[in-house]
């Protein structure tokens, strides 16, 4: 086997991939041709030095990145949209849930100063609407506020 | 990747699920961006681009046929970003991509060395590096074709088969290609001349 030859076979060699009659050809070239043997050895250790780097890893974040990407490209029709609909829904519900807690309690405390003063008096009584039941429980009265107001003032 | 899995994958992603494209980043992102740090060996850079592969492959997947396998058909678009980049690079002021293509910007980035791995003394640590360092501006030098098979077999671990699926070289043009890579690396890195 000549220098060349000998050469040319590295790759295969370092895949074990060499039928193993070529194998022992070239290992008897290697061992008695000192030129071949140390190109053989700095190939082989260039190809480990390479092998041996060090992997880059990817930040934690790397997958949301992509995403506002893709949100701002399509205009917030993949990813971005749902990000902002999300934090636009939140806040649209927040509002409305203050808005309607306020509104309730402004109500239910609107309908307690009405019904305290008429359940107290009990002049006012609406007799004929809520039917002849003229008992004085003022508190049992007071769902007929709606009725109340119908009801013609005497 | 089982066959059955990618292809579930494929056709949710095709249906533009958001949890599919999560577990497509989650499973790639890896080899992806360490496949194109290798090639321009620039961190920033190599993250910046790796974000513009996974955006190609949520516009494209729709032309994506099943022929090759998911992993080779991103490395097909990776590579072919890489080689559009380093057109543009070529463009703009030299300062910008030092020789080496960025290779010392890169360990500065990277704030120390990558080395899988990890020696316990200072010295050890920083013979580790430079050699890192050294490695990474060889392959740097290297022609683009080369450069490309060398990363993908040698640091990739890539089969001679998924290389030519990759590239859409022949066999035995990717194992000479290889070859010829070693050897020029070996002449840059000086190895068994020292
Ligand atoms: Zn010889």
């Amino acid at each position: 086997m000549d220098h060349e030859r000998a050469r040319s076979l590295f790759i295969e060699y370092r895949d074990e991939e060499l039928a193993q009659e070529l194998r022992f050809e070239l290992e008897e070239h290697l061992r008695t041709c000192p030129d071949c043997r140390r190109d053989w050895e700095a190939y082989n250790e260039t190809v480990t030095g390479v092998s041996a780097l060090g992997r880059v890893k990817p930040p934690r974040d790397f997958v949301q990145k992509i995403e506002r990407k893709i949100g701002r490209r399509s205009a917030g029709r993949f990813f971005g949209a749902r990000n902002e609909f999300n934090l636009s829904f939140a806040l649209v519900s927040f509002v409305l849930i203050v808005f309607f807690l306020l509104a309730y309690l402004f109500i239910a405390s609107g309908r307690e100063v009405r019904v305290i003063p008429r359940a107290g008096g009990g002049d006012t009584e609406a007799g004929p609407v809520t039917g002849g039941d003229t008992a004085s429980g003022g508190p049992r009265r007071e769902p007929s506020r709606l009725e109340e107001g119908g009801t013609e003032p005497r | 990747m089982d066959t059955l899995v990618e292809r579930r994958l494929v056709r949710r992603l095709k249906a533009r699920d958001p949890r599919a494209f999560e577990m497509l980043v989650e499973r790639y992102q890896e080899p992806v961006l360490n496949f194109l740090y290798r090639m321009i060996g620039n961190r920033l850079e190599a993250e910046d681009l790796a974000q513009e592969v996974f955006i190609a492959v949520f516009k494209k997947i729709d032309s994506f046929r099943g022929e090759a396998s998911l992993q080779t058909w991103i490395y097909r678009i990776a590579s072919n970003d890489v080689k559009n980049r380093r057109k543009y690079m070529g463009r703009r002021p030299f300062d910008t991509l030092p020789p080496g293509i960025g290779a010392d910007r890169a360990a500065d980035d990277d704030g120390g060395s990558v080395m899988s791995t990890r020696p316990s003394r200072p010295d050890e640590l920083l013979e580790g590096y430079q050699m890192e360092r050294r490695i990474q501006r060889a392959i740097g030098e290297l022609e683009e074709e080369q450069r490309l098979i060398l990363v993908l077999r040698d640091i990739q671990n890539e089969t001679y088969d998924s290389i030519a699926e990759i590239t859409g070289l022949a066999l035995g043009t990717v194992k000479s290609r290889l070859h010829r890579a070693r050897l020029a690396l070996k002449e840059k890195l000086d190895i068994g001349m020292r």
